[in-house]
Order: structure tokens, then sequence, then C-alpha cells
């Protein structure tokens, strides 16, 4: 992938797409070859380097991962705060990145009272503040309605926009049709050619 | 620093329930082990006062000894370098300490004279003499002028010195008891606590807390939250114990002087019980969910 692009990742259930991310955020270890993430070579990495490389980049999930017991800002701040900001810092990267996904209004109330939509884009406002070169999103709008799910689309597209690299990996149909950019299509655990997939997809 | 005491008021803010069930772990840990360490701290030392106070010998006169006869006496016997104390108890002294320890029951001497109990040496031997030493000098004593009897208390100081040994053992095996059944206790309502607090664990994982960024905040919220259940527990032993000692002390004055609370040293040392609980339970158990990932 070429730094600031957008690449879709897509695929029948069960073709690898939640494996691959997990290869490269090191929860999966691969059964061979190579994996670099942002120029760092995953298979060098101690438990040290992965957890460094996971903070360098933003990731977004089918599931939000929210703790559910804390304040929506808190979510966010929490992973500006593990990149050693202070607490005011942290509040103020947070609160700045719920405004980029339109969440304000909402900072102080706990995670457990947000609808579906509304925790995943906190979750995208955590993979957001601090200003990742990387984005991972593994089926974000998966569950959403479609307002829900475009808006989340946006942020993304907004966030590449502002220079992220963007992965995301869906089989959302009509997330694919609203996207610029490249399409991957997974099959098995195979990337198939990248032109006859994008031809059968935009066809 | 901040990032950690922040994480560990988050975390505990963030499960309560959890949070809760491991401090009212150790709340009841450090309550049980307070209760052992008064209680047996308090016969400990109210043994081993009675068997370390010396021995106590009792010189009594036949009826008829005159005063010659006891001067000579007493000036033989305070020869003698292992005596502590020593003093002479006439027969109306004997009389009015009988009818002081009597108290209420004082009627049941009616009729009866100073004259009946007969008048002593009151002494006190160093406590380290052996059963030998001591029956050298009451078979010595006893030929003295105007002696009549001599009774001692060394059978009593050995049994004392053997019962505060029992209490000291007794001590430790309890406090062994405590230790083992405290941290059984604290790890299981701390691996509660960490399950319920796994996804918390993953989402910290997940953002790239590594090592001390990541198991630091639990740790410290494990200390913190064993260091407040553990005042509360003291704060606690201490009102259960002043009522029950209010009562005694109203009605049994000799015995209440020798009732104490803990020391400030013990009082110290439970708190930091408490707090070495709290962080092993959250070491161990934050061990056990990562296993479980």
């Amino acid at each position: 992938m070429g730094d600031g692009e957008f690449v879709a990742l897509t695929g029948p259930s069960g073709s690898g797409k939640t494996t691959l991310f997990g290869v490269l955020i090191g929860e999966v270890v691969p059964d061979g070859g190579q994996v670099i993430v942002n120029g760092r070579n995953l298979g060098r990495l101690d438990a040290a380097g992965v957890a460094e490389l996971r903070r360098d980049l933003g990731l977004v999930f089918e599931h939000p991962r929210l703790i559910e017991g804390l304040s929506v800002v808190d979510n966010v701040a929490l992973a500006a705060q593990v990149r050693g900001r202070g607490r005011v810092e942290a509040r103020r990267m947070a609160e700045e990145a719920l405004e980029r996904v339109n969440l304000e209004d909402a900072a102080g109330c706990f995670a457990r009272d947000l609808c579906a939509g509304e925790k995943q884009r906190v979750s995208l406002a955590r993979a957001l503040v601090n200003r990742p070169v990387l984005i991972l999103a593994d089926e974000p709008t998966l569950g959403l309605d479609p307002d829900q799910a475009l808006y989340v689309l946006k942020i993304l597209t907004q966030a590449c926009h502002d220079g992220a690299t963007v992965l995301m990996a869906t089989h959302d149909m009509e997330a694919l049709a609203v996207l610029r950019g490249r399409v991957l299509v997974l099959h098995r655990g195979r990337l198939n050619d990248e032109s006859e997939a994008e031809q059968e997809l935009r066809a | 620093m901040e990032y950690y005491f922040r994480r560990a008021f988050d975390g505990i803010k963030a499960s309560p329930a959890a949070s809760g069930v491991a401090m009212a772990s150790i709340a009841a840990s450090v309550l049980f082990a307070g209760i052992v360490l008064l209680t047996t701290s308090n016969a400990y030392r109210a043994v081993a006062r009675w068997a370390a106070s010396g021995i106590d010998v009792s010189v009594y006169f036949q009826p008829d000894a005159g005063e010659k006869d006891v001067v000579a006496t007493r000036t033989r016997i305070e020869q003698d370098s292992a005596i502590v104390e020593l003093g002479y108890v006439s027969q109306e002294e004997a009389w009015q300490f009988l009818a002081a320890s009597l108290d209420n029951s004082a009627q049941l001497l009616a009729g009866l004279t100073p004259q009946v109990l007969p008048a002593s040496l009151e002494i006190r031997l160093e406590r380290r003499l052996t059963d030998a030493e001591v029956d050298a000098r009451i078979t010595t004593w006893r030929a003295l002028p105007g002696v009549s009897d001599i009774q001692s208390s060394r059978a009593a100081v050995v049994s004392g010195s053997t019962a505060a040994d029992v209490v000291r053992w007794v001590a430790w095996a309890l406090g062994a008891l405590t230790l083992a059944a405290s941290l059984l206790v604290v790890m299981t309502a701390f691996q509660l606590a960490a399950f319920t607090r796994r996804d918390e664990m993953n989402v910290l994982r997940l953002v790239g807390a590594v090592g001390r960024g990541y198991w630091g905040p639990v740790v410290l919220a494990g200390v913190l939250e064993g260091v407040v259940a553990s005042v509360l527990s003291v704060g606690v032993l201490f009102l259960v114990f002043e009522a029950v000692a209010w009562p005694i002390r109203s009605s049994l004055p000799t015995f209440a002087s020798r009732l104490a609370f803990l020391s400030a040293s013990q009082c110290l040392t439970l708190l930091l019980w408490g707090a070495v609980l709290g962080g092993a339970g959250s070491a161990v158990a934050m061990r056990r969910v990562s296993e479980w990932r």
C-alpha cells in the first residue's frame, strides 16, 4: 500500500480478512512469510515492539471494543495517554477527535449508554486521536444502519484526505460502491487479481 | 506516575462491583488477621506479664512469733542477692487485703478476727532461679525462727512461661493459617475482578499499552483497594475492640488495665498486609487473564 492510499479489502465470510488484520496488528502469528507494517517487520518485534507498533496505528473493529464503564472522552483519551500524553493534553486531543466524528456532545456520557453507531464513532475517534499514519478498519460498518455506516465511511475517507493510509476490510457492497480507491478481493486466504476483481465489483 | 494513578482510578470506576468484591475480600482478610493479632497479642501480654513478674514466695510466721523472730528472719532473708522485692505483711494488713479482695462478700468474715491469718514476708525472687535453687532457699528459710510455712509460685511461673510459649505458637499457627486463607480468598476475588475487566485489559493491549503501562495501573489499583480496605478494617476492629473493652473496663478494672488495642506498628503492618494482598492479587489475576487470552 502506498502512503495516503485508501484500500478496501473484501471477500466472502471466512476468506481471511479478520485473520489478516490479526496478523497486521500482531495478534495472530503467521505460518510463514514476512509481515511489514509501517516499515517494521513484525516477525522481528518482541511484545514491546508490537505494542509500540499498535500505538502508532489507528485500529477500528467490527465491535467497537470500548471500556463500557468509562466515559466517551476517557475511552478516547486512553489511546493518547498510552502514548505518554498528560491527562489534560490527552483530554484535549480526545475532544478534538470527538469533534471529528461529531460526538463532542456525548463526551461525558458512559460508553455503555451509546447506540451501536455512536460506539463505532467513538472507536473511530480513538483510532484518530493520535493522528496515525495507518488506519486499519475491520468491518467498521457491519451492523450499522445505512446513515451511520455512511457517516463512518465519510470519517475514514476524511482521515485519508488528511494524509492517513487506510486499509478497510468489508463485505458491505454499498460501502464499496461509495468508496474511491483500490479494492482487493481475498478468497480462501489469497488475493485475487486486482483488475479482474475490481471490474467484477464495479459491474 | 499520573498515568498510572489515572488509569488505576479509571479502572476502579469502570468496574465498581468487581472492585467492591476485591475490597470486601481484602477487608475481611485484614479484619480476620487483625482479630487474630489483637487476641493473641493481648493473651500473650497477659500470660507473659504473669510469667515474667518473678517467683513469689510467701514466708508465713507462727501465730506466736515475736517481733524479735520476725526481724531476725527478715534480716537473714534480706541477705539473699536473688531477692527483687521483700515486704512484711502483718496480720491486720493480711486481714485488710482479704476483706478488700472479697469485696461484696466481706460479710463472710463476720465473727472472725485478724489473728486467724498469719503474718508473712512477701518475697519476689528473680525469675531465672531454677527449681533446685528455689527449693534450697525454702529449706533454709523454713528453719529460721518463727517460720511456720513457706509457699512458692515457682510452679505457676513455669506454667506461665509454658503458656506464653503456647500462645506464641498458636499465634504463629493462626497467623500462617490466616495468611494462606487470605491469599486464597483474595486471589479468587481478584481473579473474578480481573475476569470482569478482561475487556478493559484487551482494549489496553489493543491501544498499545505494554509492560508497566499495561499491568502497572491494575496492580496500583489493587494496592489502593488494599490500603482503603485495610484502613476500613482497622477502623472497624478498633470500634469492635472499644465496644468489647468498655464493659470490661467498668466491671473488671484490674483486668482491663492489661487490655490494649494494636500498637501503631501492628496497625501499619495490617495496612501493609492489605496493600500487599491487593497488589499481589492483582498481579496474579492479571497473569491468569493474560493466559486466558
